[in-house]
C-alpha cells in the first residue's frame, strides 16, 4: 500500500509572521518561466526610471538642499495624516475601539476595587489596623514583618 | 509633491486600482491594497512582511544602511523592520520546533518549581529549645 508522498520541506518549515521561507526551500527561487522573467524585466524597466531620476538630481552640478523620496513622503503621509480619512466605524473596528480603551480602564477599576474591599474586610475583622498618622509616615514595620 | 501624488482612499474600481499603482511605483499586479474594514490603511499597498535584514547585503542600494532604493514603496512597519529591529530572517530550525522546545521547558521548569513551593523538602531539624 503506498502512502501519500512526504511533505515538501517548504511545508515542513511552516514559515510564519516572525520567519521566512529560505529562498532553498521556496519553489519560487527555482521557477525561469517566462512570465515570471518578464515580470521581473517590468520590474526592473520601473527601478531604473526611478534610479535615473535620483542620479540626475544626486549629480546635479547645483544640486537640491534634499532629494526629497516621494515613497518616503507617502509612506508618513499614509500613516499620519490618511488614518482618519480612511477610517471608518465597522463591527471589527468599534470592537478593537472598545477592547483597547475600555478594557484596561475597566480591568484596573475592577483590580483596584476588589483589593480596597479586601483590605477593608480585613480592616472590619481587625485582622489589620488601619495605619494611625504617624505609621503612614514612618516605615511601616508592622505590615512587613507580620 | 502635488495632492495626487499621495496616498488616499481605498480603490474600488481597476481604473483607480492601475492609478494607485503607478502612483507606487509598482505593477499593477504586484499591488494589492490591505483589506478594507475600515481601518485606516487607504490604499497604501500591501508588501510581503519581510524585514531589511533579507534584502540583498551586496547590491548597490541607493540608501545602503536602510537596504531601501528611491522611489520604492516602504512597508507600512518599515521602521520596525530595519536592522535595528525586528529580524525575519529564515532561522536554521523552524519557528514551531523552537516555540514547542521552548514551552516545554519553561513549562517543566514553572511546574517543578510550584510543586517545590507548595510541597518544600528540606532535611528534619530539631528547634532550640528556648
Amino acid at each position: 500500500m503506498a502512502s501519500a508522498p512526504a511533505p515538501s520541506a517548504a511545508r515542513l518549515y511552516r514559515p510564519n509572521r516572525f520567519v521566512s521561507l529560505p529562498a532553498e526551500l521556496d519553489p519560487d527561487t527555482y521557477d525561469t518561466s517566462p512570465e515570471k522573467r518578464r515580470a521581473e524585466a517590468e520590474r526592473l524597466a520601473i527601478r531604473s526610471q526611478l534610479k535615473r531620476q535620483y542620479l540626475l538630481q544626486l549629480n546635479n552640478p547645483s544640486p537640491p538642499a534634499v532629494i526629497e523620496d516621494p515613497a518616503l513622503i507617502r509612506w508618513a503621509y499614509a500613516k499620519s495624516q490618511n488614518v482618519y480619512p480612511t477610517f471608518r466605524p465597522t463591527p471589527k473596528t468599534s470592537f478593537l475601539g472598545a477592547a483597547y480603551a475600555l478594557g484596561p480602564l475597566l480591568f484596573w477599576i475592577a483590580v483596584l476595587k476588589a483589593h480596597r474591599d479586601y483590605k477593608e474586610k480585613r480592616i472590619q475583622e481587625a485582622t489589620i489596623c488601619p495605619k494611625t498618622r504617624s505609621q503612614i509616615l514612618s516605615f511601616p514595620e508592622e505590615e512587613y514583618f507580620q | 509633491m502635488s495632492m495626487d501624488m499621495m496616498p488616499g482612499p481605498y480603490p474600488r474600481t481597476p481604473e483607480e486600482r492601475a492609478a494607485a499603482a503607478k502612483k507606487y511605483n509598482m505593477r499593477v499586479e504586484d499591488y494589492q491594497p490591505y483589506p478594507d474594514d475600515g481601518l485606516g490603511y487607504g490604499d497604501y499597498p500591501m508588501l510581503p512582511d519581510k524585514s531589511q535584514y533579507e534584502r540583498d547585503p551586496w547590491y548597490q542600494w541607493d540608501q545602503p544602511d536602510m537596504r531601501h532604493n528611491w522611489g520604492e514603496p516602504m512597508h507600512w512597519h518599515f521602521d520596525m523592520y530595519i536592522r535595528n529591529r525586528a529580524d525575519t530572517s529564515p532561522t536554521v530550525v523552524p519557528w514551531h520546533t523552537m516555540s514547542k522546545h521552548f514551552f516545554i521547558f519553561l513549562g517543566t521548569m514553572l511546574v517543578m518549581f510550584g510543586l517545590g513551593a507548595i510541597y518544600p523538602s528540606y532535611m528534619p531539624v530539631v528547634t532550640r529549645p528556648p
